[in-house]
């Protein structure tokens, strides 16, 4: 009874959300993932409450999230490595023709300015402008300009109403929308009357005219045409019109990296560097958790729990802030550190210190870890082990190398290659410790402790360009090929280990 | 238990959920609108919501038909790019050089300040991209000036030579002192005005119209005069590894007799109780004047303002430049009063009065707006890199040209 409470309940959690978030996709007209809600919602109800699909009933949850946590975003980074969607090329093109066609409407140069009344006659929609500096009163109908004999205008320079045509009110000339919004009153040469709000109006021109067959546009006053090349129209003499659109450019960011010498030439110190600072992170925490861990284990050590939990403390606080801490206690001047210590260590301007650095502050956001990992790990192997090494007269040395520790390992290998992956993308580590500096002489992004993923940031984010989030997935794939190969290696590798248990 | 009986029971539940989920639109009461209005909302930084604020409720009390609604938001450019088009605003409010990159990805659009002769032309020129569209509204303008805590230095430095000399003498009565000039080396936008003093610029050309390919980060001029700044680190001037945060404190605290900063931590400074005043930047070279970067905050019509998105571009045309709009006089005189910053329009700057905000505008008396093309952010990384010296790098020639090579090459 309480079951079928609990299934009803949730399964009519789960339609309401679908309905609620099927109203909106209709509401976008996006029919497509409105398909994929239908038929995703149907086939949930239809797994809880057939009775033939018992086993799917546990694997459907974690399929969704598979789906949408891992899958998803895969198939999006791969894809967008071969698109040049950036910060100029982010819209669809037809959305930006609308925008550069918008964008090119400005007020005629030296034109006066205008109050505006709109009015009407009937159904026909006219505006009354005042020169502000004349009070001139001119009406702009859609067949253009006549003046107005004496015309009157309000306190604040709004012309009334003249005979024959009624004025509408602010809420009614707002509920006109895009009668008035794209309202225009020719004035010759190309120049037009147009309405800015509801209470002013400007002699305005477009520059650019957009000829949608021959797709290119024309300059209305030089005559320049703009061709489009890759995403985005050019104007003869190179410059790009922005915005621009997202279109397939193939396998054009992956070129840029390997042919584009500010990018190539740095990369191998990178590599080198993200390889030996993920290497040295993972062992020297985990050399300095695995003692932490033999020591606190040892019976005769008083108040061991509080120990522990005293030295679990640099886990437990938000990593990105102890980095920030840490870089202002390290700053080479100012830094408690140097201070305390009296001494003038350059943590974050020389190379080596800086890459110095950047371990020790891995080492102190690290070892809590490995501590715990190994605590867990040693605790989990049977006291009866070493009591049967020291029965055969091994001494403790040899117990612990001999026998602790390759047990130890057969459990513990896998966390540290996965702490090696994480450490080998540590971008809070480094960014946030020296922003990848100080900065080296052959490349003018890459610093002395930048790794990977933090290179790769400043090449994406932080050049002058605004982000490029193609040539960002295109490097995202290269370290994921990268990070796959090291970490089936080494698993490859622990197999072996495996066979001594 | 009846099948049917448990179908409708998860049928009830399922509407009673559904229809708990639906959000009910918020109301307005709160800006004292009509239900009936057209909605407008507007983004500004979470510092200036307040005094906007303020100005949506007299511009609702005063336009029956329009509904203002203004949102403080810190780091408002970034959510424009993940927003839901429910939620978006029709103005966002940012510095001016932001409309570079805002432009290029299609989230703001040009439009027409129909009273344009009451701005001053370089504000409009601020606001302006290269192809001539507007696209912000100058509201009010703000630039970086230097502070001197008069304790220290009773008189403001005219040059360089005489900024050392205090400099000097201060470190005497102060043998732990670290440097003397609060700056962060790292930050190019407050460095700007020693650059510009050493004959340094960004760009060729002019707002509006910047040539991203004439870089004049190492021109002959600057390199000539950049040994300089060497003697200004060895002379304990300015520090490598000062922050901009640390060079505020040790100047409340009276370790340092020299600050550059703008007009955002004038209430930190009033409230602190240091005899301040506010100078231009002394001259460097004969002949060539120390000027800071202009800025304005800008207001801006995002995309979200037409007919395919809310559906209210008359409306949000009317709050920026109708005759109760944040272009003219009443409501700049109004929000500078509030925030007290320089208003843009020029005949709210007449009646504007206050003795620090005078000082800030004639120290950025011939200050070039901050150029608003991409290729800025080049400069931002790039300069600011060159500024600080390095192990490998001890020489500010070397760096400047190293820096200028990364910019010509688009890194």
């Amino acid at each position: 009874m309480l079951g079928i409470l609990i299934k009803i309940l949730l399964l009519g959690f789960v339609d309401a959300t679908s309905l609620w978030a099927g109203t909106f996709l209709l509401a976008m007209h996006n029919y497509l993932a409105l398909g994929v809600l239908a038929v995703a919602t149907l086939a949930i109800n239809y797994v809880y409450l057939s009775k033939r699909s018992r086993a799917s009933r546990w694997l459907i949850p974690g399929t969704i999230l598979l789906l949408i946590f891992q899958v998803y975003p895969v198939i999006f980074t791969a894809s967008t490595a071969f698109t040049n969607y950036s910060t100029e090329h982010y819209l669809s093109k037809p959305e930006a023709i609308t925008r550069i066609m918008s964008n090119t409407i400005v007020q005629v140069d030296g034109s006066p300015e205008y109050l505006m009344t709109v009015v009407h006659k009937g159904q026909t929609m006219a505006l009354l402008i005042a020169d502000v500096e004349t009070g001139e009163v001119q009406l702009a109908t859609s067949g253009g300009l006549s003046a107005v004999k004496d015309g009157q205008v309000d306190a604040d320079g709004k012309p009334l109403a003249i005979a024959g045509w009624k004025a509408y009110t602010g809420d009614e000339a707002l509920n006109l929308g895009d009668t008035l919004a794209n309202f225009r009153s020719p004035m010759g040469d190309g120049h037009f009357m147009a309405p800015i709000g509801v209470d002013s109006a400007a002699e305005s021109q477009s520059l650019l005219k957009y000829d949608s067959a021959k797709n290119i546009l024309t300059d209305t006053t030089t005559g320049d045409v703009y061709t489009e090349k890759q995403g985005a129209f050019y104007a003869p003499d190179g410059t790009m019109l922005t915005p621009g659109w997202h279109v397939a450019v193939g396998f054009q960011n992956f070129r840029a990296i390997l042919n584009d010498n500010t990018i190539r030439g740095p990369f191998v110190r990178v590599l080198v560097w993200t390889f030996i600072y993920a290497f040295l992170s993972v062992v020297i925490t985990f050399i300095l958790g695995l003692a932490l861990a033999l020591i606190l284990n040892h019976p005769r050590i008083k108040g061991r729990k509080a120990l522990r939990s005293i030295l679990i403390l640099p886990y437990a606080m938000p990593g990105f802030l102890s980095v920030l801490i840490w870089a202002g206690l390290l700053n080479d001047d100012f830094g408690a550190i140097n201070q305390v210590f009296g001494s003038h260590i350059p943590w974050l301007t020389d190379p080596f210190w800086a890459k110095v650095a950047t371990l020790l502050v891995q080492l102190w956001l690290g070892f809590p870890y490995m501590f715990l990992i190994t605590t867990g790990a040693i605790q989990s192997i049977p006291a009866e082990l070493a009591e049967a090494a020291s029965v055969d007269g091994a001494k403790p040395r040899q117990i612990l190398m001999k026998i602790k520790l390759p047990l130890l390992m057969v459990s513990v290998t896998p966390l540290l290659i996965g702490s090696f992956a994480y450490n080998f993308n540590n971008f809070g580590g480094i960014y946030l410790l020296t922003g990848g500096g100080p900065a080296m002489e052959d490349s003018p992004i890459a610093g002395a402790t930048d790794i990977l993923i933090s290179y790769t940031y400043k090449l994406a984010f932080g050049a002058g360009h605004g982000n490029d989030y193609g040539l960002a997935c295109a490097i995202s794939i290269l370290i994921f090929f990268i990070v796959a190969t090291v970490s089936t290696i080494s698993f490859t590798r622990t197999r072996a280990l495996e066979n001594l248990s | 238990m009846n099948r049917k009986l448990v179908g409708l029971a998860g049928a009830v539940i399922t509407a009673l959920l559904a229809s708990a989920t639906v959000a009910v639109a918020p109301a307005n009461a709160a800006n004292g609108c009509e239900s009936n209005n057209t909605d407008v909302l507007i983004w500004t930084d979470l510092d200036r919501a307040q005094a906007y604020k303020a100005w949506a409720l007299v511009f609702n009390r005063k336009s029956t038909s329009i509904c203002v609604t203004v949102i403080g938001k810190d780091g408002g450019k970034d959510k424009l790019a993940t927003v839901a088009d429910i939620d978006a605003p029709d103005l966002f409010l940012s510095a001016h050089d932001q409309i570079g990159s805002l432009q290029s990805t299609g989230t703001i659009q040009s439009f027409t300040i129909t009273n344009k002769s009451e701005f001053d032309a370089r504000d409009k020129q601020a606001c302006t991209l290269q192809g001539g569209g507007t696209y912000c509204l100058p509201m009010t303008v703000e630039n970086i000036a230097l502070f001197r805590n008069v304790k220290f230095v009773p008189k403001a430095p005219a040059t360089m030579t005489a900024m050392l000399a205090d400099s000097a003498k201060f470190i005497k009565g102060h043998k732990t002192a670290k440097y003397t000039l609060g700056v962060s080396p790292g930050d190019a936008y407050h460095m700007y005005p020693l650059f510009s003093g050493l004959g340094g610029y960004v760009f060729g050309g002019k707002a509006g119209a910047w040539k991203p390919t004439d870089i004049g980060v190492a021109n002959a001029k600057f390199i000539k005069n950049a040994p300089q700044i060497d003697t200004w680190y060895s002379k304990k001037l300015i520090n490598a590894n000062v922050t901009g945060a640390q060079s505020e404190s040790d100047f409340i605290a009276g370790k340092i007799p020299y600050l550059i900063t703008g007009p955002w931590n004038l209430d930190k400074l009033r409230l602190a109780n240091v005899n301040y005043a506010i100078s231009a930047f002394p001259t460097i070279v004969p002949g060539i004047k120390s000027v800071p970067f202009y800025g304005v905050q800008g207001m801006m019509l995002t995309k979200w303002a037409s007919p395919a998105k809310h559906d209210n571009k008359t409306a949000a045309l009317t709050v920026l430049t109708g005759i109760n709009g944040l272009a003219r006089k009443d409501a700049q005189l109004l929000l500078s009063n509030s925030l007290i910053r320089t208003p843009a329009n020029m005949k709210a700057r007449a009646s504007f009065r206050d003795e620090d905000s005078s000082a800030f505008l004639a120290a950025g008396i011939g200050g070039i707006p901050m150029p608003s093309i991409p290729q800025m952010g080049l400069f931002w990384s790039d300069v600011a890199t060159a500024w600080k010296p390095t192990v490998a790098k001890p020489k500010a020639v070397a760096r400047f040209k190293t820096a200028s090579a990364a910019m010509k090459s688009g890194h």
